[in-house]
């Protein structure tokens, strides 16, 4: 079992332990506090019985001492045989003692308000309980005619050996009992949340053999107890993430590849090819210039990329300051205006000429050039393109052209680097995906993230405030 | 040899057609998918060079329908993408030959031969007939050891000629093996390089090189 597997199976076994020990005790407590107290009573009723007997053997005689007739009286007779009594006048006066008793005496209270029942240490050195109360004699025609109401103390003695020993027999039985019930439950507890937690190892093991190649396996659900059914499925989520995930890095990465070396291919046949025979001087000249282009696309793809890289590395700062927005337009555009006409598109910059965004210039510079460029490369032959003021708060301004929409599904995605709607590349334009996913990065520092919305026929593209902070 | 380049890429485009050109084939090109499945399917070319990553139809794609339709052209595969799963696939799906981006050119010009040498099932790159050597490397044609100078069309026609020795090659077949889309259409410019060729490679009263089957078409080799 794995680490974590095997604390829960200690704590839930020592929780059994536990709460199965607590109830033994407690029930032992009970039983033998109930039981001592049962037995006890009987014993002393016993005393009780006893004392009153012997009280019935005193004759109260007038103008005499009184007189002791001991009648039957069994068990008292023996030396040491652990029954004794003793009666004494109300003022101190012996008038009799047990045979058992031998010479010792009982202990006798200065005062005795009630009666009071005592363990004590009998005469033979057993431990025993003593009875002693003021009692009336017997009261019947010998008497005297006028009974004083005095009356007679009384003591009565008997050994709790017996007693004793029934309560300790007790009290063995409950001790072993009771352990062996602990050590039952301790055992059976230990085995049945071993095979409960068993399927926690299991899935354990299952999740131990998923790794970054095997993605698309999900943990399956069926057979796992209700309380691992959440925890599986969320991990199947994030299992669906990462492999989402996995597949974007892979896919950049391929895209990346295919971006910088299509260049860099062209490149090298242009020179190799150009420098493979003498040729004339044009020949070379419009060589050279072909191959300054293509170095010039790359340049701009690097530069793109090692921004991209550098904000989501948070190494990029931010200064701001007062933008005239329609300016910026124009700025914006004018690199694109001869491919613009070439397809001929209506452009057109609604924002008026006195509207001020505070913001960082180069970078909104770049996320509305982006989205420009994307309008003019994407919408459809003789479309239009207008770019306008905020329509609602928190809207810097709309890039809005006559379509072609875009799927709902890629929605999502357009902000993802290097992705294009035409899975196979739209097309050639110095465009390779970049734009819009550099956009968004840029967006998210200078304002909040650009998205795009479609309202058939026209898609919208939206700069958006940054949040207030 | 005619060559069809299907890549998207225009600099590329410009530059390897143009080089193939001045090294003697003829080119047709495509920039997209679309177009060069229909360039491919309606021509009989020595060879292809096919860039995977094309737009409307992608490469791999292009390269499925071309060996489902059972055409047997040779094919030389060009891309930037990373991966051996690119390159397995492309050589399982049927390329003959993958070269990835960028290259040098001269590397791309020897698997291009390579690829065309194999379909005329040429182990070498030296044809030699009697005591003519054309060396299709260098692009280089001896006879007992000096060499013969050639226009870039007659050597190409020589060099297809020579690749299907043995066999009636029809007029429509030069045409189509020897001369590009760029080309002018003329009905006897075959017969006329034809004359040219003959007229160098074979000395008076020396042995007939290019045999003349009547309404056939022609023969090349030192046998009639």
């Amino acid at each position: 079992m794995t680490r974590p597997a095997a604390s829960l199976h200690l704590r839930l076994t020592a929780a059994v332990v536990g709460v199965v020990g607590l109830s033994l005790c407690a029930f032992s407590l009970a039983l033998h506090t109930t039981f001592s107290a049962a037995i006890f009573r009987q014993f002393d009723e016993r005393l009780a019985q006893d004392a009153r007997a012997v009280a019935n053997m005193v004759e109260e005689r007038v103008g005499e001492p009184w007189e002791f007739e001991p009648g039957a009286l069994e068990g008292f007779e023996q030396k040491d045989g652990g029954a004794y009594f003793e009666v004494w006048m109300d003022d101190g006066v012996l008038l009799a003692r047990s045979p058992s008793l031998g010479t010792a005496d009982l202990a006798r209270p200065r005062s005795l308000t009630d009666t009071m029942i005592v363990g004590t240490r009998l005469p033979n050195g057993r431990t025993g309980r003593v009875f002693l109360a003021s009692l009336p004699p017997r009261q019947d025609e010998e008497g005297p005619p006028a009974p004083s109401g005095r009356r007679v103390t009384v003591a009565v003695a008997l050994s709790t050996a017996e007693v004793d020993a029934t309560i300790a027999t007790l009290r063995f039985l409950l001790w072993g009992s009771g352990l062996a019930a602990l050590v039952l439950a301790a055992l059976v507890g230990a085995f049945a949340i071993r095979g409960g937690l068993a399927p926690v190892g299991r899935l354990a093991g299952r999740i131990g053999v998923l790794d970054a190649r095997r993605l698309s396996e999900r943990l399956p659900v069926g057979d796992l107890p209700r309380e691992l059914g959440p925890v599986v499925v969320k991990l199947n989520e994030l299992l669906a993430r990462l492999e989402e995930s996995f597949g974007r890095e892979r896919q950049f990465s391929a895209d990346v590849s295919h971006e910088l070396r299509t260049p860099l291919a062209g490149l090298r046949s242009l020179l190799e090819v150009a420098s493979s025979r003498e040729r004339p001087a044009p020949e070379y000249k419009s060589a050279l210039g072909d191959a300054l282009h293509v170095v010039e696309r790359m340049s701009s793809l690097v530069e793109n990329l090692l921004m991209l890289a550098r904000l989501e590395a948070h190494q990029v700062r931010v200064t701001n300051e007062e933008i005239a927005l329609h300016e910026l337009v124009e700025e914006s555009y004018a690199p694109l205006a001869a491919k613009a006409s070439a397809r001929m598109l209506l452009v057109e910059n609604r924002i008026p000429s006195d509207t001020l965004f505070i913001s960082d210039r180069e970078k909104l510079r770049v996320v509305v050039t982006n989205l420009l460029a994307n309008a003019v490369e994407y919408t459809a032959e003789n479309g239009r393109v207008t770019v306008e003021s905020a329509a609602s708060p928190g809207e810097v301004l709309r890039v809005c052209d006559s379509g072609p929409a875009i799927p709902d599904e890629a929605l999502e995605r357009i902000f993802d680097r290097f992705f294009r709607l035409d899975s196979a590349r739209s097309g050639t334009g110095d465009h390779c995906g970049v734009g819009l996913s550099l956009s968004h990065s840029r967006s998210v520092r200078c304002a909040r993230p650009v998205h795009r919305c479609r309202e058939s026929p026209r898609r919208l593209s939206n700069v958006q405030r940054p949040e207030d902070r | 040899m005619r060559l069809l380049l299907i890549e998207d890429y225009l600099p590329l485009v410009r530059s390897l057609s143009q080089g193939l050109r001045e090294a003697g084939y003829a080119v047709d090109t495509a920039t997209d998918g679309e177009v060069g499945l229909e360039h491919a399917e309606a021509t009989n070319y020595d060879a292809i060079i096919l860039d995977l990553m094309l737009p409307k139809i992608d490469g791999l794609t292009v390269l499925k329908r071309l060996r489902g339709d059972h055409n047997a052209t040779p094919i030389l595969v060009l891309t930037a993408r990373d991966g051996i799963d690119d390159r397995v696939k492309g050589l399982d799906l049927g390329a003959d030959d993958y070269l990835v981006k960028p290259f040098a050119f001269e590397e791309f010009l020897a698997r291009v031969r390579a690829i065309i040498r194999r379909r005329y099932q040429s182990s070498t790159s030296t044809i030699r007939i009697g005591d003519l050597e054309i060396d299709t490397t260098a692009r280089v044609v001896r006879r007992g050891g000096t060499p013969i100078i050639l226009s870039a069309r007659e050597y190409a026609l020589l060099e297809y000629l020579a690749a299907r020795r043995g066999q009636v090659v029809s007029r429509g077949e030069i045409w189509d093996h020897v001369y590009d889309f760029a080309s002018e259409p003329s009905s006897n410019v075959v017969d006329v390089y034809i004359g040219y060729l003959r007229r160098k490679l074979e000395p008076v009263g020396g042995p007939k090189l290019i045999h003349t089957r009547r309404g056939q078409g022609y023969v090349f080799g030192d046998r009639e």
